[in-house]
């Protein structure tokens, strides 16, 4: 009796049923078993060859199969991939393969090193043991994935589209073992008239039960009439077997307008559609370009196309249609926005136009869940034809509740907390509920909101994007190629008001096509290779002590230079807009009685883009003595040792102070403060220095001690004047009227312990420096200048009137402050949109900490500080009580972010050696959610015998995270 | 000031200071049976005077028993960083904690600690009513001196980088200071003198005789009394300040023996004496972290001890009158004194946390007591008087959790 059948529904319907293939009979098993140990030791060996090989020396190379050339993961081209929501990384094949056709479809596991062959030559197809694989060999054109449960665990499985069959879907049920890979079809899927559909363009999933599949019309291309979005479902139906009735797996197309097995039809998606029409029917749609994504949360499909409207003056499209489940398991088409959201000539609105032949595009689309618990569409396009529009990313917010859930949201409605109601209001969720009506209601491209990266990314094309809570990473495969980032700036309530300016990420320069973050471990999967069609290598970023091409050279440098007994005890990067800088990104690490500056990059003046020094570059170092530079610098690397640096302390804080005509360096440490100048007391000229190579440190330039202050906590330079949070009081000296030659420092102390609540015993720690506005973290509480005040012209301490900034459900004293701006540059927090912080608060003895948040409101020039300058995030667990973002459960000295990562750090704990640990993938920081950052898990982080971590940031320059302490200098790139 | 006033005031002073011997220390207990005098039974009245010296300084012995430094008997290293935490957020020593950042390596703000506990002198007086034959009601009232001397605070922090010296800047270069400010503790050198507590005991004892060949007399005895927090308590102002007592609680000891005749000149026994010593509440210091060590703690609050049963077992063997009046007695004692428990009176800190206090855990002692008896009754047999002299020894030789100093000591006695 055979138990693996195909059952027909209905003539022009396959449904295939494949029942547990662990009830094969007996002699089916013997002969897959057969089959299986042949394959099992080719694949077996080379499988293990390539996990051991595992080197540790920066982004690693992923091996895939065994005939790959030496530098790249596959002897064929990939295409298509996806990460699955279990960490998982799947790529396919390119090409037709004749060789090495079992990684066809290959799956890198989280955490290996080597890709996994999932393309057996047979396999279980629709229930029939030992079939030949449709796929082998085959050269995949779309590829989405699934998932269900499979014990305790997640199991994926890949949907998967082939050239030679590229109307069918096939579903991979089971690839646990690949002997036993069972395979079900769907049949070829049909056009919105019911006709069998030529192809598929794109396909996405709701991840657990439903195949999205954007097809061509019988006949036509897809953009053409009848073109549509055929559902399939994976769902479960009653099998009569003999006399015994079995639930049974199925997979296939339904009726997408009515959810019917039979007459399966896709869902009408051409230039007719009223969603994407306005006035009259669309006079095109771009042939064959389709993206999909499926929002979770708000449970809508949003498709993005390009598209050309009619040539009437009040003819219009939109790029973007919603999809959306009805009764019985169909789907609708919706408008994303209604028509008179747009107005005719408005060529701003993004995602809509009204006027003749107007073109909109979408080049890539997903969604974004912030941590703020509101929804916006991120989309790479807007008005223009795709290659105009491949470099400029949007996000809209979106209507989370009512009748127009996943529309285009009013740009000014404000988000309602939704609380339970019970005794104990606990947060359930935050919703907009009004869509964007009218034009003004609608975001244009020209809304700073809108604008992710601040403008468009001068970098080149951009190839796709992803997102992770706050943050959207960008790659881009041609021009200056890599990968950037750009972290959405919030308003209180939690709007997304503005974007940091893009900056790279993921320590890479090559040409990426394709990129996953592996958010469990904060590495990178990146996809390269020397065009789009021959993409051939997979890298995957680790943390070491970094890429001979990338920052090892600066590791080695920094690890050898700086005195091993304390290693760095300080670090700052600074980006090329700071003042003082001229196109140049800087690193600067201090030690005890040495301070290190290398150049990280070099700004392109027409893109803005900064290109990273190439490793080997790093070597071309000079070193001095003695704190005296004694020739002019024309290297990457400097190294100034002794002289007064040895009198200052070890090094913790390091700053580059600029007036119109000066700029110097400072550095602060354990006793005083000294500054890099002449003799007279100039500095470089910030006008043309320090440029390229360091130009501008010049010989005869000295580190003078000026000041003995006490464990200088951080320096800050703005608006001409330095600002020295010293362990017992707070320093304003002005650049312009101090003479460090002399050493007549014009020095006001804004803030001094034993007022303001802080303790004689306790002191400052941290603080932001913008314009008028000053913020202290105490050891008591966060101080801000009083209403009306201006910390540049305040007279004296009691002048700034400091005034306590509440930290919601705090863990203990404010122990850092982490500032993100629009310009990456925290003393730019009050300028532009604003910007925004994190507070970390600790206390050691309660073995706690938490991450609160604050947005900071503009300020013009000569504004003073005002009540609204600052305020809360509208971040709470419970009704009426203003909380934190994260509680790590224990307490953390360190915290980092870029949006998409949340780390935090400790130094050794008595015999604890110091850790590193990392948010979990899912799910996200977000607000009401809460013991996720109990859930944080150990960064894989070689601190050697180190104890102290004492910078944990990523680099503004490479993109590579970096963590320096008493251990080698490790960077995740 | 009538002469009433002047009793009742003296009685209020006597009780202020409060407490007895026994604690952590091995100050005298006069009323040890392996120490106290012998009677015949045969007078009235017995009073007694006596006097020891420690004649070394003290040993420490930790939790493993290791011999250790009297100030390293809880912890071999005190944690100053430690010190600083577990207080309320806006206190002194959280700022201060906060402001010395994550700087806790295991090495930073530790200190090796040590110094020499002395006992110069335990003196104490006993009388001791005889009566009804087998009964007798004694009064014992011991005094005490001890002595800490060269505290010596040895920083193991190392001073090579920022939290390094963020650490010897802020906290332990001013360790004294920092402390008494903080805390209102003085870890500097003391010298304490007072009375113990006073201890009223009821003893029973009856002598069977025997007409064996070997064995002749068995005697039996028992013991009931009540102690009065008259000692000296701790000062937990100061470092390492033991109470001469049970720190301000009354106490109940209960006591069993036998001694046996062997022949005519050996004698043997073996005695356990329970003491029960009833809760009380007072300041304590307390620990308000887990990491934090005893000598270090800077926060004093009321709180309730329940202390555990003290258990003190004697074994003798006595060589009897073996030169005329002279006897020689060898025994060991070992005494235990169960866990205490500790309930803090207010919500502020943790009662769990203060409960980890190792000076709450039980302690043991082991000693050596020789002792030569010499009976001057046996010149006078039909004297009105029989004195006798004790010289004895004491002498520590293992424990956990204590200081133990080698005594020397006398005792003279009369019965009338």
């Amino acid at each position: 009796m055979h138990n693996h059948k195909t059952v027909a529904l209905n003539p022009l319907i396959a449904v295939a049923v494949f029942l547990n293939p662990r009830k094969l009979s007996n002699r089916n098993l013997q002969l897959c078993k057969h089959i299986g140990v042949a394959m099992n030791k080719k694949i077996g060996i080379s499988f293990l060859i390539t996990l051991l090989s595992l080197p540790l020396n920066s982004a690693i190379l992923i091996r895939g199969d065994k005939d790959a050339p030496e530098g790249q993961t596959f002897s064929f081209t990939v295409n298509k991939n996806i990460f699955s929501p279990s960490g998982n990384f799947y790529e396919s094949s390119n090409e037709i393969l004749t060789e090495n056709q079992e990684y066809t479809l290959s799956r890198l596991v989280r955490g290996a090193n080597a890709f996994m062959p999932l393309m057996p030559q047979t396999i279980t197809l629709n229930g029939q043991p030992e079939t030949e694989n449709p796929l082998f060999g085959d050269k995949i054109i779309q590829l989405s994935m699934l998932e269900t449960e499979d014990g305790f665990f997640m199991r994926d499985m890949p949907v998967v589209v082939g050239e030679n069959r590229p109307s069918r879907v096939y579903l991979f049920e089971n690839i646990n073992q690949f002997n036993n890979t069972i395979v079900v079809p769907s049949g070829d899927v049909h056009d919105a008239t019911g006709a069998v559909s030529p192809g598929i363009v794109d396909l996405t999933t709701n991840n657990t039960s439903h195949v999205f599949a954007a097809v061509k019309p019988h006949g036509g291309e897809f953009g053409q009439n009848n073109s549509g979005i055929a559902l399939l479902v994976r769902g479960t139906i009653d099998v009569i077997d003999g006399e015994i009735k079995k639930r049974a797996q199925v997979f296939g197309e339904i009726n997408a307008n009515n959810g019917s097995a039979v007459n399966p039809q896709a869902l009408q998606l051409d230039p007719t559609s009223p969603a994407l029409f306005i006035n009259n029917n669309l006079a095109q749609i771009i042939q064959n370009h389709a993206v999909m994504h499926w929002d979770s949360i708000l449970q809508r499909l949003y498709i993005g196309l390009s598209v050309v409207a009619s040539n009437g003056a009040t003819d219009g499209a939109r790029s973007i249609a919603v999809v959306k489940f009805i009764e019985h398991g169909a789907i609708s088409l919706e408008t994303v926005a209604p028509d008179s959201a747009f107005a005719p000539g408005n060529s701003d609105s993004i995602v809509g136009v009204i006027g003749a032949n107007q073109q909109l595009s979408v080049n890539a689309l997903t969604t974004m869940y912030t941590s703020t618990a509101l929804n916006y569409v991120i989309m790479v396009g807007g008005n223009g034809n795709q290659s105009a529009t491949n470099n400029s990313v949007f996000a809209l917010p979106l209507v989370s509740s009512g009748d127009a859930k996943g529309m285009i949201a009013a740009k000014n409605a404000q988000p309602e907390n939704i609380f339970k109601d019970a005794p104990v209001a606990h947060i359930t969720s935050r919703i907009i509920t009004t869509p964007a009506t009218t034009p003004d209601e609608m975001t244009q491209a020209t809304d700073i909101a809108a604008q992710v990266g601040g403008g468009i990314l001068t970098a080149g094309p951009i190839v796709d994007i992803i997102v992770r809570d706050d943050t959207v990473f960008a790659f881009v495969g041609n021009e200056t190629s890599g990968v950037y980032s750009s972290q959405a700036l919030f308003d209180a309530s939690g709007k997304i008001k503005a974007w940091t300016q893009w900056q790279r990420a993921a320590g890479t320069t090559d040409n990426i096509f394709a990129a996953a973050l592996a958010a469990a471990d904060g590495n990178f999967i990146l996809a390269s290779g020397a065009n789009a069609n021959t993409v051939n290598t997979i890298k995957k970023t680790v943390w070491s002590d970094g890429s001979p091409e990338s920052l090892q050279p600066l590791t080695t440098i920094l690890d050898n230079t700086l005195p091993a007994n304390g290693g760095a005890q300080g670090l700052q990067t600074f980006l090329p807009n700071t003042p003082g800088l001229h196109n140049i990104a800087l690193l600067a690490a201090g030690g005890i009685g040495t301070v290190v500056l290398a150049q990280t990059g070099l700004q392109d003046t027409i893109t803005g883009i900064i290109t990273p020094t190439a490793g080997p570059d790093f070597n071309n170092t000079v070193s001095f003595d003695n704190g005296t530079i004694t020739n002019n610098v024309t290297a990457k690397t400097v190294a100034i040792s002794g002289g007064d640096l040895d009198t200052v302390g070890p090094i913790t804080a390091l700053e580059i102070g600029a007036t119109a005509t000066n700029s110097w360096l400072f550095v602060g440490g354990s006793n005083g403060l000294a500054v890099l100048t002449h003799p007279d007391g100039s500095g470089w000229n910030p006008a043309t220095q320090l440029g390229n190579s360091l130009v501008g440190l010049n010989a005869g330039m000295l580190f003078k001690k000026v000041s003995d202050y006490s464990f200088v906590k951080k320096l800050i330079s703005d608006s001409g004047f330095l600002y020295v949070i010293a362990h017992d009081k707070v320093d304003r000296i002005n650049l312009a009227t101090s003479d460090f030659g002399t050493n007549t420092l014009d020095v006001t102390t804004i803030a001094t312990i034993g007022t303001d609540g802080v303790s004689t015993y306790g002191g400052f720690l941290d603080g932001i420096f913008s314009q008028a506005l000053a913020l202290v973290a105490t050891t008591d509480n966060l101080l801000r200048i009083g209403d009306g005040k201006d910390i540049r012209i305040i007279a004296d301490e009691s002048d700034a009137q400091w005034q306590l900034v509440a930290i919601g459900e705090n863990a203990g004293a404010p122990t850092a402050l982490y500032g993100v701006t629009q310009t990456n540059r925290v003393q730019d927090i009050t300028k532009n949109s604003g910007g925004q912080f994190y507070v970390l608060t600790a206390n050691v003895g309660l073995n706690q900490s938490r991450i609160n948040r604050f947005t900071v409101q503009p300020l013009g020039a000569t504004e003073p500080m005002t009540a609204t300058t600052v305020q809360a995030f509208d971040d709470i667990f419970v009704k009426n009580i203003p909380s934190f973002l994260l509680s790590f459960g224990e307490f953390r000295s360190n915290f980092a972010t870029d949006g998409a990562l949340y780390f935090a750090t400790r130094n050794q704990n008595v015999n604890i050696s110091p850790i590193a640990m990392l948010t979990p993938a899912i799910p996200e920081p977000r607000i009401g959610v809460s013991g996720i950052g109990d859930r944080s898990s150990t960064v894989n982080i070689n601190f050697g015998s180190g104890t102290e971590i004492n910078y944990f940031a990523r680099s503004q320059a490479s993109g590579s995270w970096i963590a320096a302490g008493n251990f080698n200098t490790q960077v995740l790139e | 000031m009538t002469r009433k006033n002047k009793i009742i005031l003296s009685i209020s002073l006597i009780l202020s200071n409060s407490t007895q011997a026994m604690n952590i220390v091995n100050s005298m207990w006069p009323y040890d049976t392996l120490i106290r005098p012998t009677f015949n039974n045969e007078r009235r009245w017995q009073l007694a005077f006596y006097g020891e010296g420690g004649f070394h300084n003290a040993k420490g012995f930790n939790d493993d028993g290791d011999i250790v430094n009297p100030l390293q008997i809880w912890n071999r290293q005190q944690n100053a960083l430690a010190m600083l935490e577990g207080f309320p957020k806006e206190s002194p020593m959280s700022q201060l904690r906060a402001e010395l950042l994550d700087s806790d390596n295991g090495i930073r703000g530790r200190f090796n600690v040590c110094g020499e506990f002395q006992m110069p002198y335990n003196l104490a007086f006993a009388g001791r009513l005889f009566f009804a034959q087998d009964w007798s009601l004694g009064l014992y009232l011991p005094a005490f001196q001890m002595k800490l001397k060269d505290v010596h605070f040895e920083d193991l922090t190392p001073n090579v980088d920022n939290l390094d010296k963020l650490v010897h800047r802020l906290l332990t270069d001013n360790l004294a200071e920092n402390v008494l400010q903080l805390g209102c503790l003085d870890i500097g050198p003391w010298t304490r003198s007072g009375v113990g507590d006073l201890v009223v005991l009821l003893d029973w004892f009856r002598d069977f005789y025997q007409n064996k060949p070997f064995l002749k007399c068995v005697r039996v005895n028992w013991r009931l009394g009540i102690g009065f927090p008259t000692g000296l308590r701790e000062n937990e102002n100061l470092l390492f300040a033991v109470p001469f007592g049970w720190d301000g609680a009354v106490s109940m000891p209960f006591g069993l023996g036998i001694d046996l005749t062997l022949g005519s000149y050996f004698k043997g026994g073996v005695d356990v004496q329970l003491t029960q010593i009833f809760g009380h509440t007072r300041q304590h210091r307390i620990k308000t972290d887990l990491q934090q060590t005893e000598l270090l703690l800077l926060q004093k609050t009321c709180a309730f001890i329940d202390s555990g049963l003290v258990q003190r077992f004697n074994l003798y063997v006595e060589l009897f009158r073996m030169v005329k009046g002279l006897s020689f007695e060898i025994g060991y004692q070992y005494l235990k004194r169960g866990e205490n428990e500790i309930a803090l009176k207010t919500q502020e800190f943790s009662t769990n946390i203060a409960n980890t206090s190792p000076r709450l855990d039980s302690y043991t002692m082991h000693h050596m007591i020789p002792r030569f008896i010499y009976d001057f009754g046996v010149h006078m047999p039909e004297g009105r008087t029989r004195p006798e002299l004790n010289l004895y020894a004491r002498l520590p030789f293992n424990g956990r959790n204590v200081a133990l100093v080698p005594m020397i000591g006398a005792i003279f006695s009369v019965d009338f």
